[in-house]
């Protein structure tokens, strides 16, 4: 069986390196609590190049706006089209800042528009089950950003499918840590990492 | 030519300025004159139509001209039926000729083989040589869009047409192996020349179950199943003790399932029930991965090879499958159906067939085909969700839901040319009789001259009349 391996995506525009601990820490936690074949090392692959579509599930992140160049935006909906996963974390955790407004507007444009992702979709029990939808981060709250937890998780689906999943909860500064620091907290807030690489390697 | 208007205008006129009798008696006679010859044109008109004589004798042993198939009226098979009851018992034993320039429908065909049963001499020939020997047959397509599989076969050459009630849907130019057409929609009856496919039953398909372990080929499979309309079942192992399904997963038999995916060897522990599955008429796709086991053994076709890594690049050519690994299948039973052979030195087999019980087992040698909708040149996609779902179309089971027309409702409809051969025998290599008149045989008989004569006698006699008396 082919490992899993996490890639996250390079854009032009933007800071998209700004959680270099993240992916190891969600590799970490697919082989803690799964019995996934997980690749030791994640992978960065650039979305102007069809490389990209050799990794089926694709992480984004960053602070800063985002505009994808014609490369970017060609590759990526080819990825989508093809049934690829687009993951997006708002690492700014507000409601309207440049990045969320920026890529809205960007998958609008390229795929389609962002919607609510309902709180009982099987995403929530792919593996661990989180009955009242994605669990909160402690950066929502902190007063650094709109100070509001944001209760759903965005989404474009086809046939109740997700090919693009945006979050802006911030995921991104809170699993970017090391994981043997796991050990000093009450609860793994990567076990939603888990439920995400679970589904996407299932529906 | 005057109107009757105008005719009766003119009598009634002349009536009125007191003509002499016979002047009125004159024009009485042109206006019958008038009548008859639009009669006797109307005649032999509705009689090259309608009335054209079937059965022609023309000695003591009889010949029939036989017309088109669209003229087997009833009147014409009464007549047919006449002429064979009059044969039967004849003691000269004399024999019925007919020269067809098509088949005649199943109904004459019978009638002709009861006489033929009954001792009369019937013995035909081919008036026009266009008769076609076409054979035409339809399958329902175990899909959840339904469709049929149709198949028609002739002679090298031939050309005709396909077509349902509505109309034309394809022509065919036959080369060497007869024709093949896959065609969307439910099932209908088809004709191809004088051939006829009944209106094929539906098919009550069941889910798929999928073996797999959790990775982007069961993810794909999944989705492409999906997309073309099934509802997949399987179960993912995910952690020592846990374990996530995709639809409902139950018991495996043809009561809800149309077929089995076994990707890799989580199927193994299922390989009983997947052999009884495919022994009592489910369908079975199974992968190098899965096959590499011995609990297969009786299902599978071989035990997969070592598996060969993709050609690179070759996702981006025209043999895009190429640039999959590869378990190559030893096909070397005389029941297996070899399918596909990669273009790879030796040309191992990557694709075969073949019937266990009353399922059928489809193993596939390549692997990893997520990488083909991924990484494929434009309509990869397509590609692979098209493949995929041909894959499952060859083993599915579907159990037969009677349709109004679920029987053959005329015998030897599918190959009337064969059909009227097997009743009758080979078209006869006799001469014609003498005093055969062969041409009356080969074409439908004209209307009787003696309509012809009545008609141009009353034109003539009208045109003579109004001549005499002056009026143009």
């Amino acid at each position: 069986m082919t490992p899993f391996v996490f890639a996250t995506a390079q854009y032009e525009s933007g800071d998209w390196d700004s959680a270099p601990s993240l992916p190891g820490n969600i590799i970490d936690s697919i082989a803690r609590y799964t019995s996934l074949p997980v690749a030791p090392q994640g992978v960065s692959v650039s979305l102007s190049s069809n490389d990209a579509l050799r990794y089926p599930m694709l992480f984004l992140t960053g602070h800063l706006p985002v505009r994808f160049t014609t490369q970017e935006a060609e590759v990526l909906k080819r990825f989508i089209a093809r049934g690829g996963l687009l993951f997006i974390d708002d690492h700014n955790h507000d409601i309207d800042g440049a990045f969320h407004k920026t890529v809205m507007e960007e998958i609008a444009r390229l795929i389609a528009p962002l919607t609510r992702l309902p709180n009982d979709h099987a995403l929530y029990s792919a593996f661990f089950t989180f009955e009242d939808g994605p669990p909160t981060t402690s950066h929502e709250l902190n007063g650094w950003g709109d100070n509001l937890i944001h209760e759903h998780l965005w989404g474009v689906r086809q046939d109740n499918r997700i090919q693009v999943l945006y979050s802006n909860k911030d995921y991104s500064s809170e699993w970017n840590f090391h994981p043997d620091n796991k050990r000093f907290l009450g609860v793994d807030p990567t076990r939603f990492a888990v439920n995400i690489v679970v589904y996407a390697l299932t529906h | 030519m005057r109107s009757r208007t105008d005719l009766s205008a003119e009598l009634s006129g002349q009536r009125a300025s007191g003509l002499p009798r016979t002047r009125r008696a004159r024009l009485v006679l042109e206006w019958i004159a008038r009548t008859v010859a639009f009669g006797a044109l109307l005649a032999a008109i509705w009689w090259s139509v309608f009335g054209a004589p079937l059965v022609r004798m023309t000695d003591a042993n009889s010949a029939i001209a036989v017309g088109p198939a669209d003229s087997w009226t009833n009147t014409r098979t009464d007549s047919l039926v006449e002429l064979l009851l009059s044969r039967l018992g004849h003691p000269d034993q004399p024999h019925v000729t007919l020269a067809v320039h098509t088949v005649p429908d199943t109904r004459v065909r019978g009638l002709l083989h009861a006489a033929q049963l009954a001792g009369v001499n019937v013995q035909w020939r081919e008036a026009s040589g266009t008769l076609l020997p076409v054979a035409l047959s339809s399958s329902p397509v175990p899909d959840p869009n339904g469709g049929m599989i149709v198949r028609a076969a002739a002679p090298n050459g031939a050309a005709f047409t396909l077509a349902d009630s509505l109309g034309w849907l394809d022509s065919a130019f036959v080369e060497t192996e007869g024709v093949q057409w896959s065609i969307a929609g439910p099932p209908r009856a088809l004709t191809a020349g004088d051939a006829r496919a009944h209106e094929s039953p539906t098919l009550r398909l069941g889910r798929l179950r999928l073996f797999s372990a959790p990775g982007w080929e069961a993810r794909f499979v999944m989705r492409v199943l999906e997309e073309s309309g099934w509802d997949v079942d399987a179960e993912f192992s995910i952690a020592p003790r846990v374990r996530v399904s995709a639809g409902t997963p139950a018991a495996i038999d043809t009561s809800r399932y149309s077929a089995v995916i076994a990707l890799d060897s989580t199927a193994w522990n299922s390989a009983a029930a997947i052999a009884r599955f495919v022994q009592s008429g489910g369908g079975l796709v199974l992968f190098g991965s899965a096959a590499r086991s011995s609990a297969f053994a009786a299902v599978r076709i071989s035990a997969a090879g070592a598996a060969q890594p993709g050609i690179p690049g070759a996702l981006q050519t025209s043999t895009p499958r190429e640039g999959l690994a590869l378990r190559s299948i030893a096909a070397g039973g005389s029941d297996v159906t070899v399918l596909e052979r990669s273009t790879r030195p030796g040309a191992p087999v990557a694709l075969a067939a073949h019937r266990v019980g009353a399922g059928r087992v489809l193993q596939v040698g390549w692997e990893q085909t997520w990488e083909w909708r991924m990484l494929g040149v434009d309509g990869a996609e397509q590609a692979h969700r098209d493949w995929w779902r041909s894959l499952v179309q060859r083993v599915a089971f579907g159990a037969e839901e009677a349709t109004a027309e679920w029987w053959e409702p005329l015998p030897g409809a599918a190959a009337p040319l064969a059909d009227w051969v097997a009743r009758l025998g080979p078209p006869s290599v006799e001469e014609t009789a003498p005093g055969t008149d062969t041409s009356a045989m080969a074409q439908p008989a004209p209307p009787p001259p003696w309509l012809f004569a009545i008609g141009v006698l009353a034109l003539l006699t009208e045109w003579w009349s109004r001549r005499l008396r002056g009026a143009r």
